[in-house]
């Protein structure tokens, strides 16, 4: 995908709740038509981040651009109600006294009612059946389509989803994932979700940031986030990887799980995926199991060295392991950065 | 499972009892000797009422308007000292209305304190304060906390994210206010306003200091002047029927938590505001409290210390403090034991007789004092001679109407009594009576005695029923601060007016408070 329009530029953004520091230096690039993922733990900001771009909160320093307009900086300020930004609450935040219809038809005007926008977005959202009900009585699924309705009805130029899925079970949430991102590409919305479900930043957003500490430490498509994460605390953030500490000399680093090609030399941590180690039952094998966890798809299985370190490996369901068996492994894929 | 007979007979008596003043006007109502008709004949009866219906119209509008500025500005807006600024602007709640008017009446008289204040300035008299105008402002000036408190109740639990939707879809931060936040509150603000309604048309304290006629000062006049029986009991009647249909449409707005739809709700932050914005704030919240507060206070206090410096002697209010204690103390715990058997077949044995007169109850919570004392008087009068102008037939009286605060404030305790614990208890091989000593009682009797309190405060502030049905030579404090101010002895009315606030309004503060809110 080939990005050519700048929507939103954050620079530099700071924002503090009393004395703890929400944001410290928070930048991103928001470019028009993508799905921007913003990925991080709870209390890492994001929510934040959304709130300042929406205007629902000033930041303490930096800027927040749109479309080559200043939102706000130390001298500007553009109000909510004027951005043309739409959103997505966590908990909807619905009109309660109004009904589906006259919560869609909220923010347009006069001749857009007229013009029927509310017709064309209750049919997008497959919503007209409910349009006479009131929030309260339509399920959890139905209110979100309701609450992203009404924020796409005025064709807003960009709309946050701050943790649009998590109110919903398991299943309903990723049905609602795919019928919402199909919606937001068939209509070429730009949008940027918030989230702290991993496998939902990867499969649904053509750029991931993660946020940590208040500020983004890698903003990159979804595999190369995945596969070459800058930093420990990225590896970390997306799967669950083994991270071991390697002195590297003359293109090689040691492990305690081998030796393998590397590029920079000095203390360096090696980040190994669980299902970049491949295990083989092994009567002979240097390594022990501990234990195993059955997903179906897949099991971890939990091994130990002789030291006693412990490693996890993601096999697939055909093999059964069991505490004490011995097995050799073999590592496909590693990723170093400096410790 | 089946409440044991007795029990049962003493939910269906105090049933009885309750309803027997609505039964009494009713079957009053319908049985004149004359025709219903021929009481309009007179342009008295129509005058008054629109003097009510004005009254309540006026005060409604007015303390609807103060409840929601003050609730809006202390709960949405940073101000510094908001908490303080929100207790200080509440506590007018506990000033009844009769001591409000007092000090009114006594400061704005043709040549009152206010004259006197300003002699130096070549002010001699004013037209002095009165009748609908004074009624009006005294009584707005002592409801509005209702409202107050019930709406700031309700603001608070509003889900601010739906106000942000409402500014990311293209509203200003005013415009928030009229498109979704006013129209959220719309429950509460009826609500509250019925609330105060329904204390206008029942008062009698405030109107009668005034001068103003309406409907209750009718019914006091006819029954001392004139000893007429048949207009005590049509206007009695009268207005009952409009405290009922008030109290039935106010029962109907149920306090829905209508806030969010999902999720809990994410507070408000406090918005900022210009610095002129602020001072009109300040000046506003200063006015207010100087009227509701500071006056009444500062009135009472320059009398009483007027009145000892000039000897007056104030040993005769003492009477009407041991009267007072007496009065309470009694019907607190009258009420205890009634509402027990009440509250028992409502908890433990979820009767459907106990839920029925719970509600019922509550329904009725608010029928005009003054049209239960008028009831009492002609039952013990007419049907039971033995009890007239006795003890028993006040403490009946304050009963019927405040046994609904003994029994509602059970309410909480009620709802801990788990239809399992008393399965569980049974289980384990407790009999019915063991059962209400270790788990019924246990979880009730502090409701019980919360109840019990509250009655005790109103019952010291009650005015109207005691002064109909006091028996000779009983004074209580109420009636003692209203005869007082009638006659224009200041001093001594505010020397009552003083013990009576020393003694009740923490309390009713903290009680109060605690109701509204919940």
């Amino acid at each position: 995908m080939v990005f050519d329009n700048l929507i939103i530029r954050a620079r530099d953004v700071a924002k503090k709740y009393g004395n703890e520091e929400v944001l410290t230096s928070f930048n991103i690039d928001i470019w028009k038509g993508g799905i921007f993922g913003i990925l991080g733990m709870s209390g890492s900001g994001k929510t934040t981040a959304l709130r300042l771009i929406a205007g629902f909160d000033r930041p303490d320093s930096g800027r927040i651009e749109m479309a080559n307009r200043v939102l706000v900086d130390d001298n500007e300020w553009v109000a909510p109600e004027d951005r043309n930004i739409g959103m997505v609450f966590q908990d909807y935040a619905l009109f309660p006294h109004l009904t589906v219809e006259k919560n869609v038809s909220f923010g347009l005007t006069k001749d857009e009612v007229k013009n029927g926008r509310v017709e064309e977005v209750l049919e997008l959202c497959s919503l007209k059946a409910y349009r006479n009900k009131y929030p309260q009585e339509v399920s959890g699924g139905q209110q979100q389509r309701v609450s992203l309705a009404r924020a796409l009805a005025p064709n807003p130029e960009i709309i946050l989803l701050d943790e649009p899925f998590t109110s919903l079970d398991a299943q309903m949430a990723r049905d609602l994932r795919e019928e919402v991102v199909s919606l937001l590409r068939s209509t070429e919305t730009t949008a940027v979700l918030v989230t702290h479900d991993q496998e939902e930043a990867l499969s649904v957003c053509d750029i991931v940031s993660v946020l940590e500490n208040g500020k983004i430490i890698q903003s990159a498509t979804p595999q190369e986030i995945y596969l070459n994460p800058v930093s420990k605390n990225v590896a970390n953030s997306v799967g669950d990887p083994n991270i071991l500490q390697g002195e590297s000399s003359e293109g090689r680093v040691r492990t305690k799980l081998g030796t393998f090609v590397c590029a920079y030399d000095g203390q360096l941590n090696v980040s190994i995926r669980p299902e970049c180690i491949l295990l083989k039952l092994d009567s002979k094998g240097e390594y022990k199991v501990r234990d195993c966890i059955f997903y179906g798809h897949d099991q971890i299985v939990t091994f130990e060295n002789k030291e006693g370190d412990i490693f996890r490996s993601r096999m697939g369901p055909t093999t059964i392991y069991e505490s004490g068996d011995k097995v050799d492994i073999e590592v496909t894929e590693v990723t170093t950065f400096p410790t | 499972m089946k409440a044991p007979k007795l029990l049962f007979l003493a939910n269906l008596i105090i049933f009885v009892t309750f309803m027997s003043p609505i039964g009494y006007i009713i079957w009053r109502f319908f049985t004149f000797s004359r025709s219903l008709s021929s009481f309009f004949e007179s342009w008295d009866v129509i005058s008054l009422f629109i003097n009510t219906i004005s009254l309540f119209i006026a005060v409604v509008l007015t303390s609807v308007f103060i409840g929601l500025f003050v609730s809006i500005v202390l709960t949405r807006i940073d101000i510094k000292g908001s908490t303080i600024w929100f207790t200080l602007c509440a506590l007018p709640l506990v000033i009844p209305s009769y001591i409000g008017a007092l000090t009114y009446v006594s400061a704005f008289s043709p040549k009152g304190l206010f004259v006197q204040l300003f002699n130096g300035l070549g002010l001699t008299e004013i037209p002095g304060l009165d009748g609908f105008l004074g009624s009006w402002i005294v009584l707005s000036l002592f409801t509005y906390p209702y409202v107050q408190l019930i709406c700031s109740s309700a603001l608070k639990n509003l889900d601010v994210s739906v106000e942000e939707a409402a500014r990311s879809l293209g509203r200003t931060r005013l415009q928030v206010y009229t498109s979704v936040v006013l129209p959220r509150l719309k429950k509460p603000i009826i609500f509250s306003g019925l609330l105060v309604g329904l204390y206008v048309i029942s008062d009698f304290g405030a109107v009668s200091l005034m001068r103003y006629s309406t409907v209750t000062k009718a019914i006091y006049s006819y029954y001392t002047f004139k000893i007429d029986g048949d207009p005590v009991i049509f206007y009695s009647g009268l207005l009952m029927m409009l405290a009922l249909a008030l109290s039935i449409l106010q029962r109907s707005t149920r306090l829905a938590r209508s806030a969010a739809v999902s999720g809990t709700p994410r507070l408000a932050r406090k918005q900022e505001v210009s610095r002129r914005n602020k001072i009109i704030i300040y000046i506003a919240l200063i006015g207010l409290i100087t009227l509701s507060l500071i006056l009444p206070i500062s009135v009472l206090s320059y009398w009483l210390i007027r009145g000892l410096n000039a000897g007056n002697d104030v040993r005769a209010a003492f009477g009407g403090v041991v009267g007072s204690f007496a009065a309470s103390s009694v019907t607190s715990i009258a009420a205890i034991l009634v509402a027990t058997p009440v509250v028992i077949m409502i908890s433990q044995y979820r009767s459907r007789l106990g839920r029925f007169i719970e509600r019922v109850m509550l329904a009725l919570y608010g029928l005009p004092h003054i049209a239960v004392g008028v009831s009492l008087l002609f039952i013990s009068i007419k049907i039971f001679p033995s009890i007239y102008q006795s003890f028993y037939a006040l403490v009946i009286s304050y009963l019927i109407v405040f046994l609904p605060q003994a029994v509602g404030a059970g309410e909480a305790s009620m709802e801990q009594v788990r239809r399992s614990y008393l399965d569980a208890s049974k289980g384990l091989g407790m009999s019915e009576f063991e059962t209400f000593r270790k788990i019924t009682f246990p979880l009730i009797y502090r409701g019980l005695i919360a109840g019990g309190a509250l009655v005790f405060l109103s019952t010291m502030k009650e005015l109207p029923q005691t002064l109909l049905l006091r028996p000779t030579g009983l004074n209580t404090m109420a009636v003692d601060i209203w005869s007082y101010a009638s006659e224009g002895m200041f001093t001594q009315a505010a020397f009552s007016s003083f013990i009576l606030l020393a003694i009740s309004a923490f309390p009713t503060y903290i009680l109060s408070t605690r109701d509204l809110i919940k």
